[in-house]
């Protein structure tokens, strides 16, 4: 499984979203449920699975899944296609 | 001399008998599950301890093995007589010549629905194995004649399992109680038992046991159940809880805090929330015990699972479960196994009509949710499970 693959696991599971609503340009205004506790949960989401965890400051920082990505990839995780 | 009498599944006519000569010879009883836990043993040897208090009266229901803590509530022989007069009347019983038990008589419901309903209306008391032996128990309920049957929500997927499409033309009422009413199921009910009238009953071991009772028809909400039987009251408490006062009550209960007299002039928990309609019924708006706050937000378990129903076929339960904040939650458990397709219907339901607040901490799922004697689902085991498969699960 690829690290996008992962990602888009993770987001569609704590998002509770289709296969098909999922894109990786998604905005956090994009998606009803990306509320705060969200925003929690993607945290700890995204330390199970790339073994990260964001600090306060980062997670205030992610507007979207192109911000997740951009972070994860300073941290040398690739989400190259 | 107390006498106890542990019933199961099994058809034990001494067992019967035994209830039969205590009940017409004035001698205190006590019916409890055959398979009884530590606790609730060690409760009724207290009970020698406690004899003042459950003096005068007549007998006495074990429960609760869904739960792990165990209590006796104690029941008054006129009392007891006096509710069955009313829901003969109220359940339209007169038509009814017997009663098969299917439930086992360590349940309050069918002891006083049906086996002293029976003994004080002079019709006949059928005893079966339930659903141990669901070839005999058709056999039966084919050969019946104008019968009643007890039944609780969670025995319908059983019914089906083992009936499928088979009719019973000989049963003439089915009562639900102790359970959410299956309101979903009733054309499948209908076409089981093609000349059946139906009920949704409502009460609680405290109320021995009965609170209220509606037809089937007279509503189409599962939670609707009814308004309150003549000698019966209602009201909520301050906090949105139900509160009854019953001609019928139990009088005393023995528990690990000890004895406790109930008096006329209580307002006694039933243990659920509740609403009031505004054609004088009332709806069930889930358990005190799951009903909680969560992030701010009242959850009410009950009302996710109600909504869940029209996503989900199959059986629904839930348990406790606390975060890792130790926040009050819950974890969710179908039966069977979800399809992937399935399990997005029930996460888009959630997504769909509830905040985050309102959703299980987990998913799990279960060949079968396991069940007591009495039908109803068991808790402890429902917990304790090995073999709950996960599906889904929040990250907070």
């Amino acid at each position: 499984m690829t690290n996008r693959e992962k990602l888009q696991d993770l987001l569609q599971d704590i998002l509770l979203l289709d296969p098909s609503e999922f894109r990786f340009d998604l905005m956090r205004d994009d998606v009803q449920m990306w509320d705060s506790l969200a925003v929690v949960a993607i945290a700890v989401g995204v330390d199970e699975t790339f073994g990260y965890h964001f600090t306060p400051e980062e997670a205030m920082t992610i507007k979207g899944v192109p911000d997740i990505m951009a972070l994860l990839e300073t941290k040398s995780i690739s989400f190259a296609e | 001399m107390i006498s106890f009498l542990r019933f199961d599944e099994d058809d034990d006519l001494s067992l019967h008998s035994r209830l039969n000569q205590c009940w017409t010879s004035n001698q205190p009883f006590i019916v409890a599950p055959h398979s009884l836990g530590d606790a609730t043993v060690e409760l009724l040897r207290s009970i020698n301890r406690n004899q003042e208090a459950v003096s005068g009266t007549a007998f006495a229901v074990a429960t609760s093995g869904s739960t792990g803590e165990p209590r006796l509530y104690f029941g008054d022989r006129n009392r007891a007589r006096a509710l069955v007069q009313t829901l003969h009347v109220v359940q339209r019983s007169d038509p009814v010549t017997e009663t098969l038990g299917i439930l086992p008589l360590s349940y309050s419901f069918a002891l006083v629905n049906q086996w002293l309903w029976a003994t004080e209306f002079g019709r006949r008391y059928v005893p079966t194995n339930g659903f141990k032996y669901p070839e005999i128990l058709a056999k039966q309920l084919l050969n019946t004649k104008s019968a009643m049957l007890c039944l609780v929500a969670s025995q319908v997927p059983l019914i089906k399992r083992f009936f499928g499409n088979r009719k019973f033309p000989g049963v003439i009422r089915v009562h639900f109680a102790g359970e959410r009413f299956p309101q979903k199921e009733l054309p499948y009910i209908a076409e089981v038992f093609p000349n059946a009238t139906v009920f949704n009953n409502y009460g609680c071991t405290e109320a021995m046991p009965r609170l209220t009772c509606r037809l089937s028809d007279d509503s189409e909400d599962s939670e609707n159940v009814g308004q309150p039987i003549p000698g019966v009251r209602l009201r909520l408490g301050l906090d949105g809880a139900l509160l009854f006062r019953s001609k019928y009550s139990a009088v005393a209960t023995l528990s690990d805090n000890g004895a406790q007299r109930i008096s006329d002039n209580e307002w006694i928990p039933s243990g659920d929330y509740a609403v009031q309609n505004s054609d004088g019924s009332w709806s069930i708006s889930g358990r005190t015990n799951q009903v909680f706050k969560r992030h701010g937000v009242k959850v009410s378990v009950q009302a996710v699972l109600s909504h869940l129903e029209n996503v989900w076929t199959g059986q629904l339960s839930q348990y406790s479960l606390y975060d890792t904040d130790s926040s009050i939650s819950y974890a969710l458990v179908v039966s069977p196994e979800p399809s992937p397709e399935q399990l997005r219907s029930i996460l888009r339901a959630l997504r769909d009509h509830f905040s985050r607040a309102h959703w299980p901490l987990r998913i799990e799922s279960l060949s079968s949710i396991p069940t007591l004697a009495s039908g109803k689902i068991d808790s402890q085991e429902l917990i304790s499970s090995n073999n709950k498969k996960l599906h889904w699960r929040q990250r907070i």
